[in-house]
């Protein structure tokens, strides 16, 4: 294999599961907790993050060294990248709402939260700070939002189980649910030291 | 008079954004390892959050429905990229151990969530009473947890040995999965004083 | 009509006012951010290399081929009394959690002068400790010629065999690069 090929399975493998943004990174949290109550709901938010987070990914890092480097505007990235994210989700709400009204309607608050979904916007910082190419930009944020639905639909899978079972009082609803995510975070420490 | 305060009690307690409304969540688990960290980070979020609050108010009247969004994020970023510069500048090993949290304050649930439900529809007075609460109750949180984390990770307090040097620290502290569990039992905890929020 | 004219006029007065106020306070702080940062430069090339007084950055090769699983990112000259009395190479290699970029000290005797971890992602407690002085005092003064083996001259951190291992290697591939560049005029 060539090496450019095993260097973008690294990246995949690293991104989505030893570094996952969710349960190693600390990164997109509120989505997390608010999404994971039901399998479709979480598989429906982990696409739309995935297309928003490639396409953000793509757009910012032909914009940061297109016109940012070169113009030594560094300085205006929060405020550039964040506006950047926004429309897309504008874009993305559009869509949803003509072609699958039933997850517009499921999604409620959270689709216009994708905006401050920590997630996309890190992910927009770690593209152009890692130094990737286009293509690497595009696999990094794919696989950011693979670990990120994966983690997403793990936890729901808990949840629909948790329904069902005798919480203490004072741990239902929230807390549990920490826990559990805690737990599987212990689980993706597990892949530490996959990728050398 | 007395709506100031309740505004700024209820950012602290009552609707405590990190353990009542789940809001700002991310921030906390991750620069929350070292005690010191977590104060720089209470207060570029208060810095920011007041700041905010404060402009997005006194906007509120000029601010077409329409942009409202935009102009928010116009607005934060603007004071989230003071705090960054700043930082850089001024406390530059903090800037550096804090890393993309201090440019990721933009995306901080709390001051954007607050600035649409809140500060864009009160006057500046109760919008600043929020944010203070709002930020002071961040802060409480976050050392909370940092507090116990850095001890309990690293028997030391604001990087001041504290416990024996034979005591060699519980990884899991450091790791995520200790702080998810500590903020699921700091829910819990106060669930059982304070009272339970509706689900 | 009036109604987007409203609207373009507040979202650009606003973004005028930010982007004012931002250049403002990037001007303000451009100064002493730079500043920090040739500091900093200079406090970790020093730690590496007590006895030079300066040091002077020297072009790398844009493609330069990686040695030892290292990448070399920059080369320093280090110099004493005006003549150069070694180098400091900063290079970046695999370590167990992700890439470590470390700073290795190589004098003109070829002896190493000192290490120093600018960046990690090993385990805290565990592979962290490459950064202990404990741990990186080890390196100086040894030379150029020595195997850098994990435990052969190498003292391992119990239960970080791969950290130290790729600090090792770290070493050799700055070595291999010493020994190309001190060839050199």
């Amino acid at each position: 294999m060539s090496g450019e090929l095993v260097m973008l399975l690294k990246i995949l493998v690293s991104a989505a599961f030893v570094d996952n943004i969710i349960l190693a990174r600390y990164i997109g949290l509120c989505p997390y907790i608010g999404m994971s109550s039901s399998v479709a709901n979480s598989i429906g938010m982990g696409m739309a993050v995935a297309f928003v987070m490639v396409l953000a990914s793509c757009v910012t890092w032909a914009l940061w060294n297109f016109v940012f480097l070169p113009l030594h505007l560094e300085y205006l990235r929060i405020m550039v990248f964040i506006l950047v994210i926004a429309v897309l989700v504008q874009l993305v709400e559009i869509l949803l709402k003509k072609n699958v009204p039933n997850l517009y309607r499921a999604m409620g608050i959270y689709l216009p939260l994708i905006t401050t979904n920590c997630a996309i916007l890190a992910v927009t910082f770690f593209g152009v700070d890692y130094g990737y190419s286009l293509l690497q930009v595009v696999v990094y944020s794919i696989s950011v939002a693979l670990g990120f639905t994966v983690a997403l639909v793990l936890l729901a899978g808990i949840r629909e189980r948790l329904r069902f079972s005798r919480v203490p009082s004072f741990y239902q609803g929230y807390p549990i649910v920490f826990i559990a995510t805690a737990l599987l975070a212990i689980a993706f420490l597990g892949f530490k030291g996959l990728v050398k | 008079m007395r709506e100031f305060w309740f505004y700024l009690k209820n950012g602290i307690i009552g609707e405590n954004p990190i353990l009542r409304l789940m809001i700002g969540l991310c921030s906390v688990l991750a620069v929350s390892v070292r005690v010191d960290n977590c104060l720089a980070m209470g207060a570029g979020v208060l810095f920011v959050l007041t700041c905010s609050s404060l402009v997005i108010s006194l906007l509120r009247n000029f601010v077409p429905r329409e942009v409202r969004i935009p102009i928010f994020i116009v607005v934060i970023s603007t004071f989230t990229t003071i705090v960054d510069l700043v930082m850089q500048a001024y406390l530059p090993s903090l800037s550096r151990a804090m890393g993309v949290f201090i440019p990721l304050i933009v995306v901080n649930c709390i001051i954007m969530g607050r600035a649409e439900a809140f500060a864009s529809r009160k006057p500046p007075l109760f919008a600043l009473a929020d944010a203070l609460g709002m930020g002071i109750g961040y802060t409480l949180v976050i050392t909370a947890i940092g507090v116990v984390r850095e001890i309990f990770g690293y028997g030391e307090l604001l990087s001041v040995r504290f416990l024996p040097a034979s005591f060699q620290g519980m990884m899991f502290m450091i790791l995520p999965p200790g702080a998810f569990l500590l903020i699921g039992i700091y829910i819990a905890l106060l669930n059982r004083f304070v009272g339970r929020v509706k689900q | 009509m009036k109604n987007i004219v409203r609207i373009a006029l507040a979202l650009a007065l606003v973004c005028l006012v930010a982007a004012v106020s931002l250049s403002a306070v990037n001007y303000l702080t451009k100064k002493e951010i730079e500043h920090r940062k040739a500091e900093e430069l200079a406090e970790s090339l020093k730690v590496v290399f007590p006895a030079a007084e300066r040091f002077e950055e020297l072009p790398v090769p844009p493609d330069a081929p990686k040695r030892e699983g290292t990448s070399i990112l920059a080369v320093y000259e280090a110099l004493a009394q005006g003549q150069r009395s070694g180098y400091v190479f900063r290079v970046s290699t695999m370590g167990y959690g992700g890439e470590m970029v470390l700073l290795v000290g190589i004098g003109e005797d070829g002896t190493l002068k000192g290490i120093q971890v600018l960046e990690h992602q090993e385990t805290p407690g565990l592979g962290s400790n490459i950064t202990q002085e404990t741990f990186r005092s080890q390196f100086v003064g040894k030379s150029i010629d020595d195997p850098f083996e994990a435990k052969k001259d190498i003292q391992a951190i119990t239960g970080a065999t791969i950290s130290t291992r790729a600090v090792a290697s770290a070493c050799r591939g700055a070595i291999a690069y010493f020994k190309e560049v001190a060839k050199k005029p």
